[in-house]
C-alpha cells in the first residue's frame, strides 16, 4: 500500500478543502508534515485512521470543523471528508469517508454517527473508470488489516511500549496480527470446531439402517426364490398327478365290463371342467357387477333429487322442459304448436308471452334438462344392475349346483370301481383316488404357495422402496463423511506447518530487528546482540552478555521499538507506508542523526510528522536527498484553523 | 520474496488441491473478517468446504 493523495474537508481544524500529494519516486520516498505543536499534526494522522479504519478518533472531540459549523446555518447539514488515494498490488483504490451533523441552535453540532459514515472504498479501472467495492472494510483487511494498522500508524512517542519488560504479550500479539498468524489460528480453530459438529451430525445420521433393509431383502428374495421353486416342483407334481390319472383312465378305458363306467366317468369330468370354467366367469362378472354397485345403492337419493327438481318446474323456478326458443318461434309465426293461429292480444299469445318471461336462460335449460335425463338413466342403470345381478347370481347358483351333482355322479362311479370284484379294476381305481388326492394336495399347495409368493413380493417392493429411501439417506452420509475429512484434514495442514512457519518467522523478526537495531542504535559497539525468544521477549544484550532492556532510555526504548516494528514488516513484506506522528521527540540528536540516516530504508514509504525542534541540522539534512514532499502545516490563532502548505514552491 | 500471502498458501504445497483450496479460502476469509472479535465462521466455513467438495466429486 502507497499513499497518493489525501483530501481534508471541514476535518476538525481544516476547514474547507485541503489537498495534499505523496509522490513517490525511487529514491524520494519520505513525506514531511512541519507543524509547531497544536498545528494539525495529530489531526491530520487522525484523519488519515478514521478514513481507512473508521478509528482513531475515540477522545479527540468533534471532528467536523468548527469553523464550518460557525457559518452554516441552523437546522443546515454540515459534512466532514476524508479521501485517500493509494496504490496496492499495481491496483489504484479511492477510500472516502463522511461525517454528517447538523448544526444546533445554540451554534453546536450534533453529529450523526454510525448512520452514513461507512467506508466507500473505489477501484479505478484501466480505463479510468472507477468501480466500488462492495465489501470494503474487507478488502481494507486484506490489503493492511486494522488490527496491524496501529504497526505502521503510529505516534512515534509511543511506540516504546514493545521494549518494556512488561510488554513481552504485545510482542507476541503484534507479530501474530502482522504476520497473519492470527488468522492462521483461527483458520485452524474453526476448522476443527466445523469438522467436530460435522462428525457429530455424521453420528446422529448413521443408522446402519440401509443394512438392514438389504439383509431383509435379501432374506425375503430367498424365500421367493424358494417358493419360486417349490412352485416349479408343484407345477411338475401336478403335471405327474395328471398323467398318472391319465394313463389309470385309459387302462380302465380298455379294461372289459368298465369301459361303458370309465366312459360315464370321462363325460362327467369334462362336464365339470367346463362347468368349473363357467363358473369362474360367472364370478369374474358378478365381481364386475358390484364394481358398479354404488347405482343400486342411491335409488332413493336419485328419486329425491328428482322430486326437488319436479317442484322447481311447477313453481316455474325452472323451465317445464319446453325451450326458450321453442316458445319464441310460436310467438313469431303467430301459430301454436297444434297449428291455429293467434293473435297479439289474444289469451293464446299472453300465455306464450307470460311462459317466455318466466323463462330462464338457455344454458340453464341445457343444464336442466341434462340433470334430469341423467338421474333418469343412473336410475335405469341401477335396475338394471340389479337385475344384472340377480339374474347372474341365479345362474351361479344353478351352475353350483349341477357341479354338485356331477360331483356326486362321478363319486358314485368312482366307488363302483373301487368296489369292483376285479381286482385289477379295483386297484386302478384306488390308484387313480390316490393319484387325485394327492393332486388336490398339489393344488391346494399351489395355492397357498401362490398367496405366499404375492405377499413376498408385495414386501420385497415395500423393502426396495425404503432401501430408495436409505441409499438416498446414505448418499447424504457418504457426502457427509468427506465434508468432515476435508475440514478435518485441512485443519491438520495448518497445524502441522504453523509452528515451524510461526518459528522460522520469529527468527527472521529477530535477525531483521536485529539489523536495524545495530544500524539505527548509536550506541553500537555497547549493544551486542537483539534477541527475541520463543516466547516473544524482545531484547537486547550488552557487550557483557546480559540483557539490558531494563537500562535501555526511553529513546533508545523507542529505537529498538521502531527496529522491531520495521524488522516485522520486512518480514512480513506487507507494502505499507510507515506513518510516524512526532518520531523524534523524545530522541537525542545523536539518536535521531543515526535513525535518519537510515530511517528511509526501513520502508517503502514514510510519512512523518514532525516539530521544527525534532528535525533540523543533521538529522534533516539526512532526510533531505529522500524527501519526495515537505509541507508546513499553518495554524491561524485567529481562526483557529490549520492550512496545509507545500514548502518549496 | 513472494508476498507473505503467497509464502502462507506455498507451506501447503505438499497437500492435496482439495486441501489447498479449503485452506486459501478459509485463510482469504478470517483474513477479510480479522477486525471481528468473534466472526460468525460455521456457515462460511461449511460453504467452502461443500463447494470444494462438489468440485471434487464433479472432477472424479
Amino acid at each position: 500500500m502507497k499513499l497518493e493523495r489525501v483530501i481534508l474537508r471541514d476535518f476538525r481544524q481544516y476547514f474547507g478543502e485541503q489537498q495534499v500529494r505523496l509522490p513517490q519516486h525511487d529514491q524520494r520516498n519520505v513525506i514531511l508534515f512541519h507543524g509547531v505543536n497544536g498545528a494539525g499534526k495529530t489531526s491530520f494522522f487522525a484523519a488519515l485512521n478514521w478514513c481507512l479504519y473508521g478509528a482513531g478518533t475515540e477522545n479527540i472531540g468533534q471532528l467536523i470543523s468548527k469553523e464550518a459549523v460557525r457559518r452554516a446555518e441552523v437546522g443546515a447539514e454540515v459534512v466532514a471528508e476524508v479521501k485517500v488515494w493509494f496504490t496496492h498490488d499495481r491496483q489504484r483504490y479511492i477510500a472516502s469517508r463522511q461525517l454528517r451533523g447538523i448544526k444546533q441552535s445554540n451554534g453546536s453540532v450534533q453529529e450523526l454517527r454510525g448512520r452514513d459514515d461507512e467506508l466507500v472504498l473505489m477501484r479505478t479501472r484501466y480505463d479510468g473508470q472507477s468501480e466500488r467495492i462492495q465489501n470494503a472494510t474487507g478488502m481494507m483487511n486484506a490489503i493492511l488489516p486494522s488490527n496491524v494498522r496501529t504497526y505502521f500508524l503510529f505516534d512515534g512517542e509511543k511506540i516504546e511500549q514493545f521494549a518494556r519488560p512488561e510488554h513481552a504479550d504485545e510482542v507476541k500479539f503484534a507479530i501474530k496480527q502482522v504476520l497473519n498468524f492470527e488468522a492462521i489460528e483461527r483458520a485452524q480453530r474453526h476448522l476443527d470446531d466445523v469438522a467436530r459438529d460435522l462428525r457429530r451430525e455424521l453420528k446422529r445420521q448413521a443408522t446402519g439402517e440401509l443394512q438392514r433393509l438389504v439383509a431383509q431383502n435379501d432374506e425375503a428374495r430367498g424365500r421367493e426364490t424358494d417358493l419360486l421353486a417349490r412352485l416349479s416342483g408343484l407345477k411338475h407334481e401336478i403335471a405327474a398327478a395328471e398323467r398318472h390319472i391319465d394313463e389309470v383312465n385309459g387302462q380302465l378305458r380298455e379294461l372289459e365290463g368298465v369301459q361303458a363306467l370309465q366312459r360315464e366317468y370321462d363325460l362327467y369330468t369334462d362336464q365339470m371342467a367346463q362347468r368349473d370354467r363357467e363358473l369362474q366367469a360367472l364370478t369374474s362378472r358378478i365381481r364386475d357387477i358390484a364394481s358398479g354397485g354404488y347405482v343400486a345403492l342411491i335409488g332413493s337419493a336419485i328419486s329425491h333429487a328428482q322430486a326437488l327438481l319436479d317442484e322447481k318446474r311447477q313453481r316455474g323456478e325452472i323451465p317445464s322442459n319446453i325451450r326458450q326458443q321453442f316458445i319464441q318461434d310460436l310467438l313469431d309465426r303467430q301459430r301454436c304448436i297444434c297449428g291455429r293461429p293467434f293473435s297479439d292480444h289474444d289469451a293464446a299469445h299472453t300465455h306464450l308471452a307470460r311462459l317466455l318471461e318466466t323463462s330462464v336462460p338457455s344454458s340453464l335449460e341445457d343444464d336442466v334438462l341434462q340433470t334430469s335425463g341423467s338421474l333418469r338413466a343412473l336410475l335405469d342403470r341401477g335396475t338394471q344392475l340389479r337385475s344384472d345381478l340377480g339374474d347372474t347370481m341365479g345362474n351361479k347358483v344353478q351352475l353350483e349346483e349341477t357341479l354338485t351333482s356331477l360331483y356326486a355322479r362321478r363319486d358314485d362311479i368312482k366307488r363302483q370301481m373301487g368296489d369292483s370284484e376285479h381286482v385289477e379294476v379295483s386297484s386302478l381305481a384306488q390308484q387313480r383316488e390316490q393319484f387325485q388326492v394327492d393332486l388336490d394336495n398339489y393344488r391346494v399347495e399351489q395355492g397357498r404357495a401362490e398367496m405366499q409368493l404375492e405377499q413376498v413380493r408385495a414386501e420385497i417392493a415395500d423393502l426396495e422402496r425404503q432401501i430408495a429411501v436409505a441409499e438416498r439417506s446414505e448418499r447424504r452420509e457418504q457426502v457427509l463423511l468427506r465434508k468432515v475429512d476435508l475440514a478435518q484434514r485441512a485443519a491438520d495442514a495448518i497445524k502441522a506447518v504453523y509452528e515451524t512457519f510461526a518459528e522460522t518467522k520469529r527468527r527472521q523478526i529477530e535477525e531483521r530487528t536485529r539489523e536495524i537495531f545495530h544500524a539505527l542504535a548509536w550506541k553500537g559497539e555497547h549493544f551486542q546482540d537483539v534477541r527475541l525468544s520463543t516466547d516473544y521477549q524482545l531484547d537486547v544484550i550488552d557487550r557483557y552478555g546480559l540483557p539490558t532492556r531494563p537500562e535501555l532510555s526511553a529513546g533508545e526504548r523507542q529505537v529498538l521499538s521502531l527496529s522491531f516494528i520495521a524488522g516485522m514488516a520486512q518480514v512480513a513484506e506487507r507494502e505499507a507506508p510507515i506513518v510516524m506522528d512526532t518520531p523524534f521527540g523524545r530522541l537525542s540528536s545523536a539518536h535521531r542523526e543515526s535513525i535518519t540516516a537510515h530511517l528511509p530504508t526501513l520502508a517503502s514509504q514514510l510519512v512523518l510528522f514532525v516539530t521544527d525542534e525534532e528535525l533540523r541540522g543533521p538529522s534533516l539534512d539526512n532526510l533531505t536527498p529522500h524527501i519526495a514532499a515537505e509541507y508546513r502545516l499553518h495554524f491561524d490563532p485567529a481562526t483557529s484553523c490549520t492550512t496545509i502548505e507545500e514548502m518549496g514552491q | 520474496m513472494a508476498s507473505l500471502q503467497q509464502q502462507v498458501l506455498d507451506l501447503f504445497a505438499k497437500y492435496d488441491d482439495d486441501v489447498r483450496r479449503v485452506v486459501a479460502e478459509v485463510l482469504r476469509f478470517e483474513q477479510e473478517n480479522i477486525h471481528l472479535k468473534e466472526p460468525r465462521y460455521s456457515k462460511p466455513i461449511l460453504e467452502i468446504i461443500e463447494q470444494v467438495a462438489r468440485t471434487g466429486d464433479e472432477n472424479t
